[in-house]
């Protein structure tokens, strides 16, 4: 080998034409990339982990419209799991009378899933902030599963779909997010003519919005908007996704929604996964 | 340099800087500051040319690394290492040529040359992934607002440099360098 063929110089060259390659390349051939992230989070977790329990403390997660009042507050987290279980019951039904019917037309059963939850901390998210996603501490270690399983806060808010895990980390793409997309929901009337079904879409602002169907009423400010769509796990139906906050009357004299959820997902500081559970795996996490 | 050093504080300022965006972040506009490039501002300014170079493609690296993208599926996510350490590099090179021109024991050339190192590795970044987007599938970017909001996050790391620029000068000595001086001539070499 000539001497000097590898000079400062000409390494910091190289280097910087192998980054360049690196970063023009198309993700097909740069995704052996994605296994170098593990250990970077890992060895960084000692510091981001105290850092952003200061952060919580310094911004402490804020939930719109609720008391300081203990004794409120518990019982609105009440009202909320009740109706929580409501939908939840509710969307059961709806899903059963669906399975008799496909029962009776000879389909099979979906899946014998049952849920698990894993309480897990928000670390922040990934160091480009424009994409707007939660890096959570669980991953496959705590039984975490990709696309199937989902974020809540208190159990009942859903923040969003885990999309990612790694080994002791989790990435959730928030339900508010653009790039999350259409849900189905239904929207609880107290009345007994609901619950009325909407298609909601991010709006871009921390908020859901879209149109009811045509025989809705009894609609009014403040209602409770949960997830039934079967685009969605298992264990996100019936799960909260906020309350109404703005009613529109269309030409059509359709209503369109705009639901905001409790809490913003930029100031959540810890979120309950819920998981899928195969009942025969032993190995399950707590 | 010492590089034991530059490791330990890149470690901790990338720490902070993960754990602590989210939070400081304007609203939910993406605009946060970053204290792993004030980092590389205060090296670039200190440290002879090849090491900075060096120390800001380590961090830009990191930075790369622990930066997802969403998937134009909307349910991977992509890691990108190139953007931020280029950026990093060139950002790194402009302040080492402008160093001579500043009067480093002011704040306010900190506040100004962190800003400007901000907006060229932001600029390098945009430029990447823009290019990058043409012809790769699975990545899906809109270079205006995604400019705008890292404008605004290059002059948020500007504001932040005023408080951790006087820190890191502070710890001149454990990095190695000899005060706020111009490196020896010919220092290139001692990376």
């Amino acid at each position: 080998m000539p001497r000097g063929l590898f000079t400062p110089n000409r390494t910091l060259t190289l280097t910087t034409l192998a980054l360049i390659v690196l970063a023009l390349a198309p993700y097909r051939t740069t995704r052996w990339l994605g296994g170098l992230t593990t250990p970077v989070e890992f060895a960084l977790a000692p510091v981001q982990h105290p850092a952003s329990i200061v952060a919580h403390l310094l911004r402490p997660p804020r939930v719109r419209g609720e008391a300081d009042d203990e004794t409120l507050r518990a019982l609105r987290l009440e009202l909320d799991c009740w109706r929580s279980a409501f939908a939840e019951a509710d969307g059961r039904i709806a899903e059963l009378e669906r399975l008799l019917r496909d029962l009776q037309s000879g389909a099979e059963l979906a899946s014998n899933l049952d849920i698990m939850q894993v309480a897990a901390p928000v670390i922040g998210g990934p160091s480009d902030l424009t994409e707007g996603l939660l890096r959570v501490r669980a991953g496959t270690d705590r039984g975490v599963v990709a696309r199937s399983s989902v974020a809540t806060t208190r159990g009942v808010h859903l923040v969003g779909r885990v999309i990612e895990v790694t080994r002791g980390m989790s990435t959730v793409l928030p339900v508010t997010n653009p790039r999350a997309g259409l849900i189905d929901a239904v929207v609880l009337t107290s009345d007994g003519l609901g619950p009325w079904a909407c298609q909601l879409e991010p709006a871009g602002d921390g908020s859901l919005e879209g149109d009811l169907v045509a025989e809705a009423q009894g609609i009014v400010l403040g209602q409770v908007v949960t997830v039934r769509d079967r685009a969605w796990p298992a264990s996100a139906q019936g799960l909260i996704l906020g309350r109404v906050t703005e009613i529109e009357t269309k030409p059509n004299q359709r209503l369109r929604i705009r639901v905001t959820p409790d809490q913003p997902s930029e100031t959540i500081g810890e979120v309950i996964l819920r998981c899928p559970r195969i009942p025969d795996d032993p190995g399950g996490a707590p | 340099m010492n590089w034991v050093v530059f490791a330990l504080a890149a470690w901790i300022t990338m720490g902070i800087e993960l754990g602590l965006r989210p939070s400081i972040q304007l609203g939910d506009s993406g605009m946060a500051p970053s204290f792993a490039l004030v980092l590389v501002t205060y090296i670039a300014l200190t440290a002879p040319r090849a090491t900075a170079l060096w120390a800001a493609m380590c961090v830009g690296v990191a930075l790369d690394l622990t930066s997802e993208r969403l998937a134009a599926n909307n349910i991977e996510t992509l890691t990108i290492v190139g953007p931020t350490a280029l950026g990093c590099m060139l950002g790194a090179s402009a302040v080492g040529n402008l160093r001579a021109m500043v009067y480093r024991r002011s704040p306010l050339t900190m506040l100004v040359l962190a800003a400007l190192l901000s907006v060229i590795v932001q600029i390098v970044v945009v430029a990447c992934l823009a290019a990058r987007s043409w012809w790769d599938p699975a990545l899906v970017f809109h270079a205006r607002p995604e400019l705008a909001s890292r404008l605004g996050s290059a002059a948020y790391t500007g504001a932040i440099a005023l408080v951790v620029g006087p820190a890191l000068n502070f710890l001149t000595p454990l990095f190695g360098f000899h005060g706020l001086h111009q490196p020896r001539s010919g220092s290139a070499a001692r990376w």
